[in-house]
């Protein structure tokens, strides 16, 4: 039982859900509930408002042209089983930690407000240089997902705004890509995850860390970088780490240079293999 | 739907309907365990690290400490009390858990059975990495796990069996069909020339 009160809204479409939350008071919106319900029932949120996205028809992939579009109450299953998720963000979803009850509830636009660091969500979508479509009242503004993860749990979200839409170009979704992630046990958050998709020249050119500071980390290089000067690079672009009782700070940064390695090498091993 | 507490939802538990009044401050595993009395559903940490409190909500394997109790209005809800057909058998998966020691205190069966179910529905022949995987959201503290994989197993191998014979006795069902006996005679005689 949660013991601060509150009051419960299930709007069932995107008006209702803008009226829901246009208020005062403050508001937590949930959809699987995997983050939020845990910490009411700690006490470490009490909102005056609870709003239900579940029921308002914001879950599914499609494809328009050349984006993809993801809803955010769309649950990890569900990106498992669409059609149109792109490939990069299929692997992502498979690895969620929690097993598959947590893939069932769990959602990826739900992940991405909560911003928590080690989280899978905030490096997976800066990864596929996806978009943020946030709605309010004064209608929708679009924000790339560099911009929206302004710190640990911090969005570029408003108070009276919510995650409308994830939109992700198609062309970054067909190229090699390669995901890694470093965890004690497969049933720990993650410490350090890396994700790269080979740019449209065929290289390893953009890395993205996420869990080793307060938000994801983009390393851009040149493509012909070694693996020694990848690390180091890296390592020296995390200036706000992440620390808790996992895995402190120094460790985090040391990881993240050797998992931005390990994702470079498995694209380069990916693009070496389809040019012999 | 807006309220501050005492809202009339109503679910179907283990395929019987239920109404309640339900404060919209009670979590799912609340409501099933006070509300409803099922307390084979199991509160461990309430983080959804254990995977204790694991149900079926629209056929969907939860963990029911983080959802709230109002949001599964309407929904179609399972927990561990109706996991066998009826209450005088175990299930398969039950019977495989009970023979190759995959429990002792029983307090992880929910989220364990649950797993294995759903595994075994999308995948009949699991590898044991397979199966780690699948039940990576569940905390055993007892088994040290060994025995849960081979309850698994067996449970995948027994399933399996039973299907061959439920589709053996169907086929035998179809060769007494007088029309059909006919097509698997004609059948049979063109394979053989």
């Amino acid at each position: 039982m949660i013991l601060d009160r509150f009051e419960y809204l299930r709007p069932s479409n995107v008006d209702e859900v803008v009226t829901a939350i246009t208020t005062e008071d403050e508001v937590a919106i949930i959809s699987g509930g995997t983050w939020v319900v845990q910490q009411m029932g700690q006490h470490l949120r009490r909102p005056k408002v609870v709003v239900d996205l579940s029921a308002a028809g914001l879950s599914g992939v499609s494809t328009n042209q050349d984006t993809i579009s993801i809803g955010p109450s769309t649950t990890y299953t569900q990106l498992l089983e669409a059609g149109d998720t792109p490939p990069f963000l299929r692997k992502v979803a498979s690895g969620i930690t929690g097993g598959i009850q947590i893939r069932n509830a769990g959602t990826i636009g739900g992940s991405a407000c909560f911003a928590y660091p080690p989280s899978d969500a905030p490096g997976a979508l800066v990864t596929l240089n996806a978009t943020m479509v946030l709605r309010s009242g004064d209608g929708q503004r679009k924000v790339a997902a560099t911009d929206f993860f302004l710190d640990a749990l911090t969005t570029a979200l408003r108070p009276g705004e919510f995650l409308e839409e994830i939109l992700v170009p198609i062309a970054d979704t067909e190229r090699i890509f390669s995901y890694q992630k470093f965890r004690n046990v497969t049933g720990s958050t993650p410490i350090v995850t890396a994700g790269c998709i080979a740019s449209e020249d065929g290289l390893a050119k953009r890395v993205v860390i996420g869990g080793a500071a307060t938000t994801p980390v983009v390393v851009d290089l040149a493509g012909d970088e070694s693996e020694d000067e990848i690390a180091d690079l890296t390592r020296s672009l995390i200036s706000h780490p992440w620390s808790d009782a996992l895995a402190n700070a120094n460790y985090r940064r040391h990881t993240a240079g050797t998992m931005a390695t390990r994702a470079v090498r498995a694209v380069r091993e990916q693009i070496e293999g389809e040019e012999r | 739907m807006t309220t501050h507490e005492g809202v009339g939802i109503n679910v179907t538990v283990n395929g019987e309907s239920r109404d309640a009044i339900i404060d919209v401050r009670e979590t799912l595993v609340d409501f099933i365990r006070v509300d409803l009395g099922l307390t084979g559903t199991h509160v461990g940490c309430r983080t959804g690290d254990c995977g204790a409190c694991t149900v079926t909500v629209d056929g969907e394997v939860v963990k029911s400490c983080l959802a709230l109790g109002v949001s599964a209005d309407k929904a179609e809800i399972r927990t561990i009390e109706g996991f066998a057909e009826s209450s005088e058998h175990l299930s398969i998966i039950q019977t495989a858990f009970w023979e190759e020691f995959g429990f002792q205190c029983g307090y992880c069966l929910p989220g364990m059975l649950f797993c294995t179910e759903e595994l075994l529905k999308k995948n009949p022949d699991p590898s044991e990495a397979e199966i780690r995987e699948a039940i990576d959201g569940n905390l055993c503290r007892c088994t040290g796990y060994h025995g849960i994989i081979r309850a698994v197993r067996r449970a995948a191998e027994e399933t399996s069996q039973a299907q061959r014979e439920k589709d053996e006795l169907r086929d035998e069902e179809v060769w007494a069909r007088p029309g059909e006996r006919v097509d698997r005679a004609l059948r049979g005689r063109e394979s053989e020339s």
